[in-house]
C-alpha cells in the first residue's frame, strides 16, 4: 500500500503546472487545485483506513530508486506521529484551496505555487530518508517566498526575504548536517541512522546544527523575528499553511531526527529546552498582548503555542509527547481558522487594527461566532482540540520538569487574557469601522466552519488520536516511563 | 603542526607574487648605473635625430600589414625543413602542408576582401 | 586512427574555414545561412564526440600528445553542447545589433575547437597552443560589438590579463621544462619535485585559474561579462571556464598526484575566497549582467571544492556541476541577451514585470536562477549535493560548511532578482523583442536541462563516475 503515500505527496505536483497553464482564464486554476487537494486528502484518509493502529513502527512504506550513485531512495512511510501531521496538512490543503478561492489576480500562478507548497509540506511529513526530507523542507520555502511577495501586504518584499534568509540558513545548516550524518552513517536512510552509533564530537556538532534548523522553523525565541514579518504580510491562506503546517515542520524534525538519531544527547539536552520553551510561551503571549494588529496578535500566539510543543518533548515522558504530537495538529488547525478569521475581518471591515474594530457580533455572527469558537479553543477550554492536547502536556511535563511547568500554565492565564481582551473588543460593543460592508455569504464561510468542525470532533473524541500517537512515542519516551 | 605545512605552499605563492615585482624594481634601482643625459631621454629612431614628437598617431594599417607580413614570414620556417627533409616525408606530409598553406591563404583572402591589402 | 578519431574537431575546424570564406562571398540577406551551417558543424561535432563518448573512446594519438579519453570527451561534449546553446541565442541577438556577419560564427567555432583540443591535450606546448586559440577568439568575441564601448573594453580588459595569465602559463611551462627536460604531463611531475616545481606549479596553475576566474585572478570578469555580447559572456562563463578546469584537473591529477598534493590547499583557499567574494560582490550589484558575472565567480569557486578534495567522488561531481553548470548559466545569460538593447536594459529595474510581459521568458530565467541558488526541483541542487558531499567525505567540512554559508547569502540576490520578475511594478515599455526559433530551442532545451537532471540526476552522474577512468 506504499503507493497511497507517493500518490498523496505527488497529486499536488501533477496539478500545479496544469493550474499555472490554466492561468489566462482567472476562474479556472483554482478548480486543478481542489481536485489535487482533495485526492490527497482522500488518499490521506485511505492511508489512516489502512494504517493498523495500536502499533509502532513504519507502516504504509514505499522505497524507490532515486539516485542510486548516493543511496537515495524515495523512501516514504508514516507511523503514529507522521500520520496525525499528514492528515492535518492534507485538510488544511484543501481548505486553503477554499479560501483562496476568490483569489483572481494572477490565479494561475497562485494555484501552481499553492500547489507546490502542498508538495513540500506532504512530503516532509512522510520522508524517510534523510535527503528527501530536506529535499520536501527546502522545497516548501520557494513557494512560501512567492505567496508572500506576490500577494502580500504591504512590507511583504523585506517579510519575503527575511523568511527566505531565515529559514534558508536553518535548511542549508541542516543539509550539511545530514551530509555528515551520510558520510559517518554511510547511509541516507532515517531508519538505519536510527540505529547507528557516531563518534560523540560528530554527535554534538551534528545535534547542534540541527536543532539550529528546527528552531529557526520552530522557531524558538531568540530566532523568531521572521515570523511575525511574514504572517502579517502573508496573504491569508498562506498565513493558515505558515502557522499551521510551516512551523510544525520544526518540531517534527526535532522529534523525528534529532531524538530519533540522537536519543542520549537530546535527554542529556531537555532541560536547556524546557528552559527555550517556557521563554517561548511566556515572551510570545507577552508580545501577543501588546499587538494592535490582528495576524501580528495571532503570530505572536503562535510562537507562544510552539513552546508547549516544545515543553512536551523537552519533558520526555509518554504522555507529554502524546500532548505534544497532538498539540502539532490543533495548533495546526485553530492557528489556521484564526488567520482566516482574521483575514475574514480584514476583508469584512477594512482594517485588521484591533482598537478599530468592534461589534463584529451583530454585524457578522456567523464569522464572529466562529471566531470566538477559535478563541476559546486556543485558550484551552476542555472539549475543544487544544485542551486535549495541552492538557496532556501539562499532566506529563510536571513530573520531569515541575517548576517550568507551573510557569508554562501561567501562560496559559495569559493566552486566555490576551485572547477574551481581544474578543470582547472586536466581537462586543458598538461597531466602530467607517465602512459598513455586507456580510460574508455561505461559500466564504465554508473553510472556516470546517475548521471549526475539526477542532470539535479532535476535542470532543480525541481518544482515537491518542490511540494512534501512542506506541509511536511510547518508543521515543524516557523520563517518567508510561502513562 | 604537518597539516599547517601544507600552508606553506600559499605563503610562498604570496611571497613570491610580492617578491618579484618588487626585487625586480629594486634591483634596477641598486644595479643599474645611472648617468642622465637630455639625448638618453629621446626616442630611439635608428640613429638618427628625432624629427618630431613620437606619440604622433600611425595609420593602422601599418601593423595590419605587419602582421600579415609576420604569418608569411614565420610560415618560411615550417616550409624550409620540409622542404629539406620532403623525401623522405611522403605524401601525408605533403597533404600536411598543404592544409597547412590552404589555412593561411584563406586568411589572405580574408585580408584582401575585407581590403586589407589597399593602402588607403 | 588518429585523423579518424580527431574528426568531431576536424569537422569544427573545417566549418570555421568555410563560414569565414562564405562570409566574404555571401549578400548581406543571405548571412542568416551562416548561423545555420555554424550550427551544422557544431551539431555534427557534437554528435560524432558523444558517439565518441558511448563507445567509450580511449585513444591516445600521435605518440601521447592527444589522449582521448573519456574525460576529454565528457568536456568536449560539455563545451560543444554550451557553445550550440550559445549559437542558438547568438542568432537572433546579432540580428538585433547588425552585427550577423559569418565572422562572429567563425571566431565561436575557433574558440570551441581551442576548448576541444586544450582538454584532449597531454603536452604542455599543445596545451598551451589550444589555449591560445581559444583565448585569442574569445578577445575578439569580447570586443565583438565594435560600436559599443563597452564591448570594447571587455575585449581590451579580458586581452591584457589575458596577456599576463599567458605569459604565466609559459613561464611556468619553461620552467617544468628546465626541471624535468619533457612537455609529457605524464613525466613532468615526477622529475619536478621540489621547491621549483612548486613555483612553476603555481604559475600554471595561475594561467589556468585566470580563465576560470577565481579569485586572485577574476578582475576581468565582471567587466567582461557586463560588456561583452550577451551571448559571449555565456561562452566564457560556461564552456571556456570548463575547458581551463578541466586541463587544471588533469595537469594536477595525472602529472602531480595527489600523494604529491601541497596544491591541495592552495585550491582550498582559492575556491573559499572565490565563494566569498563572488558572492558578496554580487550581493550590491543593480546591473544583472554584472550581478551573474560575481555569481559565476562564486560557481567556479564551488567547483574549484573539487581540486581541494581531489578524491574520486569530488572530481565526478564536479563534472556533474560543471555539466548542468553549462544549462543554468548559458540559460541566465541568454534571456539577458532577448532583453538588452542597444541602451542597456539588464539593471533590476528594467526586469521588473518581467512575468506578465514574457512569461515564458521570466519563468526560464526563474529556473536558472533558483537553480544557480541550489534549490529543490533543479539541477543546480543535485550538484551542490555531490559537491559538498564529496567535500565532508574527503575531510574537508569545513570547506562545506563555508559553501553552505555562501549560499544562503546567495539567495539574496538570485531571489531578489525573482522579486524584480515577478511582482515588480514596471511603466509600460516596448515589448523585448521576440524570440527566434534557434533561440527559442537553446531556451527551452536549457531549462528542460536544468528541471530534468534536478529530478533524474542518476544518468548524468553515472556519465561523469563512468569518466574518471584516466585519472588512476
Amino acid at each position: 500500500m506504499g503507493w497511497l503515500l507517493l500518490a498523496a505527496v505527488g497529486l499536488p505536483l501533477a496539478g500545479a503546472p496544469v493550474s499555472a497553464l490554466l492561468g489566462r482564464r482567472p476562474a479556472a486554476p483554482r478548480w486543478p487545485a481542489l481536485v489535487t487537494s482533495l485526492g490527497s486528502l482522500a488518499l490521506s484518509v485511505a492511508a489512516a483506513l489502512t494504517f493498523r493502529g495500536g502499533q509502532p513502527g513504519m507502516q504504509l512504506v514505499s522505497r524507490l530508486n532515486w539516485i542510486p550513485a548516493l543511496g537515495i531512495r524515495l523512501h516514504l512511510g508514516v507511523d503514529g506521529i507522521s500520520l496525525p501531521l499528514l492528515l492535518m496538512t492534507a485538510f488544511l490543503a484543501a481548505t486553503t484551496v477554499l479560501a483562496s478561492w476568490g483569489v483572481r489576480r494572477r490565479s494561475g500562478e497562485y494555484f501552481f505555487w499553492l500547489q507546490l507548497l502542498s508538495v513540500g509540506m506532504l512530503g516532509v511529513f512522510t520522508a524517510l530518508d534523510l535527503f528527501v526530507f530536506f529535499f520536501f523542507f527546502e522545497l516548501a520555502l520557494i513557494p512560501m517566498y512567492f505567496l508572500i511577495g506576490l500577494w502580500g501586504g504591504p512590507r511583504k518584499d523585506y517579510a519575503a526575504m527575511k523568511f527566505l534568509l531565515y529559514t534558508g540558513l536553518g535548511s542549508i545548516v541542516m543539509f550539511l548536517a545530514f551530509l555528515v550524518l551520510r558520510f559517518y552513517g554511510g547511509t541516507f536512510d532515517l531508519l538505519t541512522l536510527e540505529h547507528t552509533r557516531f563518534p560523540v564530537p560528530v554527535q554534538l556538532a551534528v545535534f547542534a546544527a540541527l536543532f539550529l534548523a528546527w528552531a529557526v522553523k520552530t522557531p524558538v525565541v531568540p530566532l523568531h523575528t521572521w515570523l511575525p514579518d511574514a504572517h502579517v504580510e502573508a496573504p491569508t491562506p498562506a498565513s493558515m499553511l505558515l502557522a499551521g503546517v510551516l512551523l510544525k515542520m520544526g518540531t517534527y524534525g526535532l522529534l523525528r531526527i534529532s531524538l530519533g538519531i540522537f536519543p542520549a544527547l537530546f535527554h542529556a539536552f531537555a532541560p536547556v529546552l524546557a528552559v527555550l520553551a517556557v521563554v517561548n510561551i511566556l515572551y510570545g503571549a507577552l508580545l501577543a498582548m501588546a499587538q494592535t494588529d490582528l495576524k501580528g496578535l495571532v503570530a505572536y500566539a503562535s510562537i507562544s503555542s510552539m513552546g508547549y510543543i516544545l515543553l512536551g518533548a523537552a519533558a520526555g515522558t509518554g504522555l507529554a509527547l502524546e500532548g505534544a504530537v497532538l498539540q502539532m495538529v490543533a495548533h495546526g488547525l485553530v492557528a489556521a481558522l484564526l488567520f482566516l478569521a482574521a483575514g475574514d475581518i480584514h476583508e469584512l471591515a477594512g482594517t485588521r487594527a484591533i482598537p478599530a474594530l468592534g461589534g463584529l457580533l451583530t454585524r457578522a455572527p456567523t464569522l464572529a461566532w466562529l471566531s470566538l469558537l477559535g478563541a476559546l479553543c486556543y485558550l484551552g477550554l476542555p472539549g475543544l482540540a487544544v485542551f486535549a492536547a495541552e492538557f496532556p502536556i501539562f499532566l506529563g511535563s510536571f513530573a520531569a520538569f515541575p517548576t517550568y511547568t507551573v510557569l508554562a500554565a501561567a501562560g496559559i492565564v495569559l493566552t486566555a487574557g490576551y485572547l477574551l481582551w481581544t474578543a470582547q473588543r472586536i466581537l462586543f460593543g458598538p461597531g466602530r469601522e467607517a465602512a459598513l460592508l455586507p456580510a460574508l455569504g455561505g461559500m466564504r464561510l465554508l473553510p472556516l466552519a470546517l475548521l471549526a468542525a475539526s477542532l470539535v470532533a479532535v476535542g470532543v473524541y480525541p481518544t482515537v488520536w491518542y490511540h494512534l500517537i501512542g506506541p509511536a512515542v511510547h518508543l521515543l519516551a524516557w523520563g517518567g516511563g508510561a502513562r | 603542526m604537518p597539516y599547517f605545512l601544507g600552508y606553506t605552499y600559499v605563503a610562498v605563492f604570496l611571497l613570491f607574487g610580492i617578491l618579484i615585482p618588487v626585487g625586480a624594481l629594486l634591483a634596477n634601482r641598486l644595479l643599474a648605473p645611472r648617468h642622465p643625459d637630455p639625448e638618453k631621454l629621446q626616442a630611439y629612431e635608428c640613429g638618427l635625430a628625432t624629427p618630431s614628437d613620437n606619440t604622433l598617431p600611425y595609420n593602422v594599417r601599418y601593423y595590419i600589414f605587419a602582421l600579415l607580413f609576420v604569418v608569411f614570414d614565420v610560415e618560411t620556417i615550417f616550409l624550409y625543413p620540409w622542404a629539406v627533409a620532403f623525401n623522405r616525408l611522403g605524401l601525408f606530409a605533403f597533404v600536411e602542408m598543404i592544409v597547412f598553406i590552404g589555412i593561411l591563404v584563406v586568411g589572405l583572402v580574408y585580408a584582401w576582401k575585407k581590403r586589407l591589402l589597399e593602402w588607403l | 586512427m588518429n585523423l579518424a578519431a580527431l574528426l568531431p574537431a576536424e569537422i569544427l575546424a573545417g566549418t570555421a574555414l568555410a563560414v569565414l570564406l562564405a562570409d566574404l562571398f555571401l549578400p548581406h540577406r543571405d548571412k542568416a545561412y551562416l548561423g545555420l551551417l555554424s550550427a551544422a558543424g557544431l551539431a555534427a561535432a557534437l554528435g560524432g564526440t558523444a558517439r565518441q563518448l558511448a563507445a567509450g573512446l580511449h585513444a591516445s594519438l600521435w605518440g601521447g600528445i592527444f589522449l582521448l579519453d573519456p574525460f576529454a570527451l565528457f568536456f568536449q561534449t560539455i563545451v560543444l553542447g554550451a557553445a550550440l546553446l550559445v549559437l542558438g541565442v547568438s542568432l537572433p541577438y546579432l540580428e538585433r545589433w547588425g552585427r550577423d556577419d559569418g565572422e562572429f560564427y567563425a571566431l565561436l567555432l575557433m574558440a570551441v575547437l581551442g576548448a576541444m583540443m586544450m582538454v584532449a591535450s597531454r603536452n604542455f606546448l599543445e596545451i598551451y597552443v589550444a589555449m591560445e586559440l581559444l583565448s585569442v577568439s574569445s578577445y575578439a568575441l569580447a570586443g565583438f560589438l565594435r560600436p559599443d564601448p563597452r564591448s570594447g573594453e571587455a575585449a581590451l580588459k579580458y586581452y591584457l590579463q589575458g596577456v599576463l595569465a599567458s605569459a604565466a602559463l609559459l613561464y611556468g611551462i619553461s620552467l617544468l621544462y628546465g626541471l624535468s627536460g619533457s612537455l609529457d604531463l605524464s613525466v613532468v611531475g615526477a622529475r619536478s619535485a621540489g621547491s621549483l616545481g612548486v613555483v612553476a606549479l603555481v604559475l600554471v596553475a595561475g594561467g589556468f585559474a585566470l580563465k576560470i576566474a577565481a579569485v586572485p585572478f577574476h578582475m576581468w570578469a565582471p567587466d567582461t561579462y557586463q560588456g561583452a555580447p550577451a551571448p559571449v559572456a555565456a561562452f566564457l562563463s560556461t564552456a571556456s571556464k570548463a575547458a581551463a578546469f578541466a586541463v587544471l584537473a588533469r595537469v594536477l591529477l595525472t602529472a602531480f598526484p595527489a600523494a604529491q598534493g601541497p596544491w591541495q590547499e592552495l585550491f582550498a583557499v582559492v575556491a573559499a575566497a572565490s565563494m566569498a567574494l563572488g558572492n558578496l560582490a554580487a550581493l550590491g550589484q543593480r546591473n544583472v549582467r554584472r550581478m551573474l558575472a560575481y555569481s559565476s565567480i562564486a560557481q567556479g569557486g564551488y567547483v574549484l571544492i573539487a581540486l581541494a578534495v581531489a578524491t574520486p567522488t569530488a572530481v565526478a561531481a564536479s563534472l556533474f556541476y560543471l555539466a548542468v553548470y553549462v544549462f543554468m548559466n548559458v540559460g541566465a545569460f541568454s534571456v539577458l541577451s532577448f532583453l538588452a538593447g542597444p541602451t542597456g536594459g539588464e539593471e533590476l529595474a528594467d526586469l521588473d514585470g518581467l512575468a506578465e510581459r514574457r512569461p515564458a521568458l521570466a519563468l526560464a530565467l526563474a529556473v536558472f536562477l533558483i537553480s544557480l541558488a541550489g534549490m529543490p526541483l533543479t539541477a543546480g541542487l543535485m550538484g551542490k549535493l555531490y559537491l559538498f558531499y564529496a567535500a565532508v567525505q574527503g575531510g574537508y567540512a569545513w570547506l562545506a560548511l563555508w559553501g553552505v554559508v555562501f549560499t544562503v547569502v546567495s539567495y539574496f540576490y538570485y531571489f531578489r532578482v525573482l522579486r524584480h520578475l515577478f511582482w515588480g511594478t514596471a511603466p509600460p515599455r516596448p515589448a523585448a523583442p521576440a524570440a527566434s526559433v534557434p533561440a527559442g530551442l537553446a531556451l527551452g532545451a536549457a531549462t528542460l536541462a536544468t528541471v530534468l537532471f534536478g529530478v533524474f540526476p542518476q544518468p548524468l552522474l553515472q556519465l561523469a563516475l563512468h569518466s574518471l577512468g584516466m585519472l588512476r
